[in-house]
C-alpha cells in the first residue's frame, strides 16, 4: 500500500497545493481504481476520483493524522462512488452489450487487448450483482490489501459487519462463478 | 451446526485455518462434492479478483486536477460575492421598507414622537411639517429605492449567470481535455 511521508502530509494540510499535488500523485491509481471498480465507466471514475481529492483538499483539516492517509482518501471515494451509485442511480450497461461494445467488429483489437476486455467484462459481471457495500468491501480487500479493520474504518462499519459483508460476497461470487460467468 | 456446515463457513470466511481444522475440512472435502465445488470457486473467484488489471486514469492526472481545483476556487469566491450581494440587497431592501413604514403610515412612531416633541418644547421644529415635508417626497423616495434595489437584483442575477457560465466553460474543457487525451 503507498504511504506518503507524514511531513508531506503536515505540509499540505497547512494549505501548500505543491504538497498536495505530490499526494494527488501518489494516490491517483489507487482511487482511480477504486472508483473505476465500483462505478464501471471511466469517465464517472475520474470524476470521482477528481471529486475524491476536491473533498479531501476542502476537508483536509479534519484528517486525523493518527490515521492512514490512504485509509482515509479511499474511505472518502468510496462513500462517494456508494452515493453516487445511489443517487443517480447510474444507469447500468447490459452485460451483453457491454462486450458488443469493447469488441466492435469493424474494428479488431490486438489478441491482449481482447483478452483484457474480456477479463474486465467477467469481473463487472462478478462485481455487477453485488450490493455496493459488498462490493466496496470486497475492492478494498483484494485490491488494496486492508484489513477488516481498515475496511471498517474506511466503510464506517463494525468489524463483524465487514467480515459478514464479505462472507456474503464470496458466496455470491462463487455462485457466478460456478455458473460460468 | 453439522460439519458441512462448519465447513463451508470455513470456506467462505477464507482464512487461514488451524491444522486440526485443516484436517477435518480437508476429510470433508473428499466425501462433499458440494463444499469442494463451493472452495475451487471461491479460490478462483478471488484469485481472479486479485490478478485483475489494476485500472490507471489517463495521463495528465495531476494536472487535470490542479486545473479543477483553480476553477472550483474562483467559482467558490464568485458564490461568495453572490450571497454578500444578496445579503446587503436583502438588508437594505428591508430597511428601505422600514423606512418608507417608520415615515409615511398614520400612527406610528413618529406620529406619536411628533406629538411627544409638540409638547415638549413649542420652539422645536414642528415635526408635523417635517411629516408634510417628508410625505411630498413619499413617492420619489419609494421610487428611489425600489430602483435601486432592482438594480441591485439585476446585477446578483448577472454574476449569478457569470458563474454558472464559466462552470459550463470548465466543463466543455474539461470534457475536451478528456477526448484529447
Amino acid at each position: 500500500m503507498i504511504e506518503i511521508s507524514r511531513e508531506t502530509i503536515e505540509i499540505a494540510q497547512s494549505g501548500d497545493e505543491e504538497a498536495y499535488a505530490e499526494i494527488v500523485e501518489a494516490f491517483q491509481v489507487p482511487v482511480y481504481n477504486l472508483c473505476y471498480r465500483m462505478l464501471f465507466n471511466e469517465g464517472e471514475a475520474e470524476e470521482a476520483a477528481q471529486e475524491t481529492f476536491w473533498k479531501a483538499w476542502s476537508n483536509f483539516q479534519a484528517y486525523d493524522s493518527n490515521r492512514s492517509f490512504s485509509t482515509w482518501i479511499l474511505s472518502i471515494a468510496a462513500h462517494y462512488c456508494i452515493d453516487q451509485k445511489r443517487k443517480k442511480r447510474v444507469p447500468e450497461i447490459e452485460i451483453d452489450e457491454t462486450m458488443e461494445e469493447i469488441i466492435p467488429e469493424k474494428t479488431p483489437l490486438p489478441e491482449h487487448e481482447m483478452i483484457r476486455s474480456e477479463e474486465d467484462a467477467r469481473l463487472k459481471k462478478l462485481l455487477h450483482e453485488l450490493n455496493e457495500l459488498d462490493r466496496a468491501a470486497l475492492i478494498l480487500r483484494y485490491w488494496q490489501d486492508m484489513s477488516d479493520r481498515e475496511i471498517a474504518e474506511s466503510l464506517n462499519l463494525s468489524e463483524s459487519a465487514v467480515k459478514s459483508r464479505l462472507f456474503r460476497a464470496r458466496r455470491q461470487m462463487a455462485e457466478l462463478w460456478g455458473k460460468g460467468v | 451446526m453439522s460439519t458441512h456446515q462448519i465447513c463451508q463457513n470455513w470456506i467462505l470466511d477464507h482464512t487461514e485455518l488451524q491444522p486440526e481444522d485443516e484436517r477435518i475440512l480437508n476429510e470433508h472435502l473428499i466425501e462433499c462434492t458440494e463444499c469442494s465445488t463451493l472452495r475451487r470457486n471461491v479460490a478462483q473467484s478471488v484469485l481472479f479478483l486479485q490478478n485483475a488489471e489494476v485500472k490507471k486514469p489517463a495521463a495528465g492526472f495531476t494536472e487535470r486536477w490542479k486545473l479543477m481545483k483553480a476553477q472550483r476556487e474562483a467559482e467558490k469566491q464568485q458564490l461568495f460575492k453572490i450571497r454578500v450581494i444578496f445579503g446587503l440587497v436583502g438588508a437594505l431592501g428591508i430597511l428601505s421598507m422600514a423606512f418608507c413604514f417608520l415615515f409615511f403610515l398614520p400612527s406610528n412612531f413618529s406620529h406619536n414622537m411628533l406629538k411627544l416633541s409638540q409638547l415638549a418644547s413649542s420652539a422645536v421644529i414642528s415635526f408635523g411639517k417635517l411629516k408634510m415635508l417628508l410625505n411630498a417626497f413619499k413617492l420619489p423616495l419609494l421610487g428611489i429605492s425600489l430602483v435601486f434595489f432592482t438594480l441591485l437584483l439585476i446585477y446578483a442575477f448577472a454574476l449569478l449567470m457569470s458563474a454558472l457560465s464559466s462552470r459550463q466553460d470548465r466543463l466543455r474543457k474539461e470534457n475536451v481535455l478528456y477526448e484529447e487525451e
